[in-house]
């Protein structure tokens, strides 16, 4: 297929606003926690888990989605978060714990909500599979449109969950994307550790599920896969494991010098912007100079999202008590 | 200071501190000042940034702090003395 | 004779073999290995255990000890191994398995609950399930509802399982050691911010004490009294032990004597350590970082009831995490938290009479 150039030059600027996040996210992680670590410290507290290297996937399935399609996914949320246009601001302000983020403060970066764009993100590995589930079968019954995708990682496919979510969906033909990232890695797992078969899309028709497993971390490739797996699910025709092959640059969490990664597996860790950003040029589809206007433009869109969440207030601590019952 | 006696001394390494600039601190001295120690004896625990690293006596003898716990701390800074 | 002060060579240490102070972290897997070295029957199971050595060091260094066969790296199904280690443990063996955070049993209770649990009592004794589970527990780092909780109280709901938490390297290390020989089902619950892993701040300094190398027990079902006292009784689980030792502190500056009190040990309690706390001070604060309501505050405060509701001179106060999710955002996290000045508070309003 064709990909239209608008399509191709946006792919771009979303991995480009997705890596310049999580690239300033990193810099204020840092402060504080130096010389002795602690997770607690900083103006950027917690456990944070950067999307560097799998920006594509994000910025591919999101590409061709439908304003009525929704997403669960899971602790490694960034890059998914900014190709599904939740509020740039309101996001670094949640990760910041601000009283203008998006819980108020009260999730922070593995608990990512947005409604108002169909997006949301919680910790546990794979308990979006489920609620994903859930929401296709909710416009089923409501006959109304909307495809769900959920979103995990290739160490998460052996929760029982996934099994059995799969099963479901199969045996009533939801209109239902599992999005597998395939990073290769599992906090310091390698996938040939922990999965028994080369690709769990290959698992699709046991469970009444087609599947397709995409290579190169190649955002083209990626968004060509998505509308293929959306004309499926939206015609009725069912789920898809769509499985894609990406890369995970930075660790598994900010402060994961990730020196298991050796070798060959250390060949294929490669950046897929410049690769992209090259091709786009010599494609015709932007130009050098085309290109860097985008990143000065997404750089400040960046930059006062994170002087946003700097200057915002944090929450009273009746925060705290109000919010665990409707 | 008695005849034959030795002081060695430990200080914070290229391991500890690979790069120029970087810091980190002591975390924790398993052993006391004054307290004997054997060359290799695990002594005490050096973070820098989240990686936390063992560091060994250098020799057998009498421990001396001189690195308290989180003082940051740059390669070559002095963390304790062995009197052999 | 000079009066100066000694130089370190003359230390009366210097035949001895010098006492050693360690984390929590180390002294548990100073067990962990001994016990692993002199049976075959014991070996370890996780999720990046063998090669990494846990998320928060509970197997460091084993793997590359006793290799990949005794230190085994499971993917993320905990369902399904924890199952396996169950079976594993009713044919024999002695699985010690790790669960990184206390919050993922939601995805394998039924294996933890139902099944290795009640094995024993269901079999009428014919299956013991010898099976020590690790865990991390605890909050105060900022990482949300999902990754901070401590869930005394579930574990210890359910029958069948012995549940203990030490707060310093000497009772790790012991208790570590008395889980692995038990022939029941344990489960060993740290708070990863006194487990001394350096990447979770500072070390707390009254989690590090002297360790013996040699192996050693320390029996479940006995509390640990940390300091004596006589008018409040100070009775903790977790890092509120901790939290109370500084709430002592100052409430001695205050004049009031406060005993803490770490039960240390859930499954089985010790009723009769904390009455005999309770019946000499006659004030009780319970300070645990579970939730609230339905946990160990309320047990603790049934137990003293049942025994003699009269030796109260005051009304009993709990120190809990409220019945909220517990919140990412720091000052909403730490108003939640059972910290010291809460403690003080608490042990101040049973001074002041019914």
């Amino acid at each position: 297929m064709t990909i239209p150039t608008n399509i191709r030059r946006s792919m771009y600027e979303t991995m480009v606003r997705s890596r310049f996040l999580d690239d300033s996210l990193t810099e204020q992680y840092w402060i504080g926690k130096r010389p002795v670590f602690a997770f607690g410290a900083g103006p950027l507290p917690g456990e944070l888990h950067t999307s560097h290297g799998q920006e594509p996937v994000g910025a591919g399935v999101c590409a061709a989605l439908s304003d009525d399609d929704m997403i669960t996914t899971g602790h490694r949320p960034h890059h998914i978060a900014v190709a599904r246009n939740v509020d740039l601001k309101k996001m670094a302000a949640e990760l910041f714990g601000k009283k203008a983020g998006l819980s108020g403060g009260r999730g922070g970066h593995m608990h990512i909500y947005d409604k108002s764009v169909n997006f949301s993100s919680s910790g546990i590995i794979a308990e979006g599979l489920g609620p994903a589930a859930g929401m296709a079968f909710a416009r089923k019954m409501q006959k109304k449109p909307g495809v769900a995708l959920s979103f995990l990682g290739d160490g998460a496919v052996n929760q029982g969950a996934f099994h059995e979510v799969m099963n479901i969906v199969g045996l009533q033909k939801l209109p239902f994307i599992c999005v597998i990232e395939d990073n290769k890695w599992a906090v310091t797992t390698h996938k040939s550790m922990s999965t028994a078969i080369e690709r769990n899309s290959d698992r699709a028709p046991n469970y009444g599920m087609a599947g397709e497993f995409v290579q190169g971390n190649d955002p083209d490739l990626i968004y060509a896969a998505a509308q293929r797996a959306l004309e499926r699910a939206r015609s009725g025709g069912g789920g898809t494991i769509l499985e894609i092959e990406t890369v995970r640059l930075s660790g598994h969490f900010m402060g994961d010098p990730a020196g298991y990664i050796t070798g060959k597996d250390e060949e294929y860790q490669i950046d897929p912007i410049p690769v992209y950003r090259s091709r786009l040029i010599e494609d015709g589809v932007i130009s050098e100079h085309e290109a860097l206007d985008i990143e000065v433009r997404v750089r400040s869109e960046v930059d006062a999202a994170i002087n946003f969440a700097l200057e915002a207030d944090y929450p009273g601590i009746e925060d705290a008590l109000n919010c665990t019952f409707a | 200071m008695s005849e034959g006696e030795n002081i060695v001394e430990l200080r914070v390494s290229e391991e500890c501190c690979p790069q120029d600039g970087s810091s980190g601190s002591i975390v924790l001295w398993v052993f006391s000042d004054g307290a004997k120690v054997n060359k290799g004896d695990f002594i005490a625990e050096f973070m820098l940034d989240k990686v936390t690293l063992e560091l060994e006596a250098p020799a057998t003898g009498i421990l001396k702090i001189e690195l308290e716990p989180e003082v940051e701390a740059r390669r070559g800074d002095l963390v304790a003395l062995i009197y052999t | 004779m000079s009066t100066k002060e000694a130089a370190p060579w003359e230390s009366p240490t210097m035949m001895a073999e010098s006492s050693r102070s360690l984390t929590i972290c180390r002294a548990q897997r100073e067990a962990v290995e001994w016990e692993m070295a002199n049976s075959e029957r014991v070996f370890m199971m996780g999720e990046d255990v063998a090669g990494f050595g846990g998320v928060f060091g509970t197997a460091d260094g084993l793997g590359d000890k006793f290799g990949a066969e005794r230190v085994i790296d499971m993917p993320i199904s905990e369902t399904g191994w924890i199952g396996m280690a169950a079976g594993a443990a009713m044919e024999g063996m002695r699985p010690i398995i790790e669960l990184a955070y206390v919050d993922f049993i939601g995805v394998c209770f039924n294996a933890i609950a139902n099944h290795a649990a009640k094995t024993y009592f269901m079999s009428g004794g014919q299956y013991k399930v010898p099976m020590v589970l690790i865990s991390g527990t605890g909050a105060g780092y900022n990482n949300a509802a999902q990754h901070s909780q401590c869930l005394h109280a579930t574990l210890a709901h359910m029958p069948g399982i012995k549940v203990v938490s030490p707060t310093n390297a000497y009772d790790a290390k012991g208790m570590m050691h008395s889980a692995i020989r038990d022939d029941n089902f344990v489960i060993f619950l740290v708070h990863k911010g006194a487990s001394g892993v350096g990447f979770m701040g500072p070390l707390v300094k009254t989690s590090i004490n002297e360790v013996p190398r040699e192996d050693y027990t320390v029996p479940f079902g006995k509390v640990r009294v940390y300091q004596e006292g006589t008018d409040v009784s100070l009775v903790c689980v977790g890092l509120a032990v901790h939290q109370a030792l500084e709430s002592a502190e100052t409430l001695a500056g205050m004049g009031i004597s406060a005993e803490v009190v770490d039960l240390r040990s859930l499954v089985p309690l010790d009723r009769e350590g904390i009455i005999e706390s309770v019946s000499k001070t006659g004030r009780l604060v319970v300070a645990d970082e579970d939730y609230h309501s339905y946990g160990v505050s309320g047990e603790v405060f049934a137990s003293v009831i049942e025994h003699d509701a009269s030796i109260f001179k005051a009304a009993p106060q709990r120190v809990c995490v409220p019945d909220v999710s517990i919140p990412f955002s720091r000052p909403l996290e730490n108003s939640i938290l059972p910290l010291a000045d809460r403690i003080t508070a608490a042990a101040i309003k049973t001074m002041e009479g019914k």
